[in-house]
């Protein structure tokens, strides 16, 4: 089997996110018919029903948030031993939850640029860095149709390290303008309402 | 040989019977329980449909990472550990998995889940009392390391009819020590505390 070159990459980054997109596409639809359903089918404890949540601090969350965002990078990973099929699950899992966080906001009648406010400071950076995982996931494709032909320089071509530390430093990066700026961001917003 | 014969044969029949009813005992185990056109059921739905597909391709990950485990250790010690080798002794044992899965899938259909109410789905205890009323999650639940244990020996026993039963049985060992270190690393990195 060849080495992966830069067509590969390129084209394994394209298929992720386009499969994060339609994921997100299909999020913001389901979020837009329940939005859509009548609102005396809520039972009246749910509407007012508030999730407790935990008080974390900045580091706290910080923490948090970059261990559960190692995990799903590490699991976008495993698609080259799924011959992808991991890759595409989270990638469109993940894809329909932020589709329905957008959808349900935007229900809720927060405005387009609230919206963009508090998703895309961090998600261009952990979007990113998760759709990069993904275009590695994505090789476990050409891996499964040529593993008689596997060799070291296909395996070695696929870089795991630089894009493991890669991942680690985008996703530090994330982290940290989510948890010390986009939840000031939020409180702000929610001080508003 | 017949088509049936040879479609039996084939690798890829016992995980497609295996998937076939991790597929049934999840429409039939989340349709039962969050049934209903309420918004909180439409959610409960997407939310378990999503978790479960991840759930599956997780499984066969850790299946084809337990392979190569399995067949790294058996070149270790000298054996022919050839691809088709791996594939076909993973695939097979799957029957046991299989096995397991429609038994729950039987259990579902004789004694289905009550569905929760709108109202129960703001309360956190209401499903666990649902999962342990229902005898198919419960038995699911008892049976999860008989199914597991099926699974290792059916895979130690086909690896000794091609390497010696001493190699396979240690290759195996080495494929669930494995497994179980990077199961570990993961649940370590993703912590059990929530937002």
């Amino acid at each position: 089997m060849e080495p992966i070159g830069n067509d590969n990459w390129i084209g394994g980054f394209g298929w992720s996110v386009g499969v994060l997109l339609f994921g997100m596409l299909a999020g913001i639809a389901i979020a837009d018919w329940i939005s859509s359903m009548p609102a005396q089918t809520m039972p009246q404890n749910l509407t007012n029903f508030r999730a407790e949540t935990v008080e974390r601090s900045g580091w706290e969350l910080f923490w948090f948030i970059l261990r559960r965002n190692m995990t799903v990078f590490v699991m976008l990973l495993l698609g080259l031993v799924s011959a992808g099929a991991v890759t595409v699950v989270v990638l469109l899992a993940n894809g329909i939850a932020i589709g329905q966080l957008i959808g349900l906001a935007k229900g809720a009648g927060m405005s387009n640029a609230a919206v963009a406010s508090l998703i895309v400071p961090h998600g261009v950076l952990e979007l990113g860095a998760l759709c990069v995982a993904g275009a590695v996931g994505l090789q476990g494709i050409r891996l499964a149709f040529g593993v008689r032909a596997l060799g070291w320089e296909s395996l070695k071509s696929l870089r795991i390290g630089t894009v493991m530390a890669f991942g680690l430093g985008a996703l530090a990066a994330a982290a940290a303008v989510e948890a010390f700026v986009t939840v000031e961001f939020a409180d702000s917003l929610r001080r508003q309402w | 040989m017949t088509r049936v014969a040879r479609l039996a044969n084939t690798a890829i029949l016992p995980v497609a019977v295996w998937l076939a009813g991790v597929g049934l005992f999840t429409i039939l185990g989340i349709d039962g329980l969050f049934d209903g056109a309420n918004p909180v059921f439409v959610i409960a739905r997407v939310t378990a449909y999503v978790t479960a597909a991840v759930v599956v391709a997780i499984t066969m990950a850790f299946v084809v990472m337990f392979g190569l485990a399995c067949g790294a250790m058996l070149a270790w010690l000298g054996e022919s550990a050839r691809a088709e080798l791996i594939v076909d002794t993973m695939s097979r044992a799957f029957w046991f998995v299989a096995g397991y899965v429609w038994f729950g899938v039987v259990l579902l259909i004789l004694d289905p889940p009550v569905g929760l109410t709108a109202i129960e789905m703001a309360d956190p205890d209401a499903l666990e009392a649902r999962i342990t009323d229902t005898s198919a999650f419960v038995w699911m639940a008892r049976l999860r390391y008989l199914g597991l244990a099926g699974f290792l020996a059916t895979a130690v026993w086909l690896l000794a009819r091609r390497t010696k039963p001493v190699n396979a049985a240690l290759s195996v060992a080495f494929g669930v020590a494995a497994l179980a270190a990077a199961v570990t690393a993961l649940g370590l990195l993703a912590g059990s505390d929530s937002a």
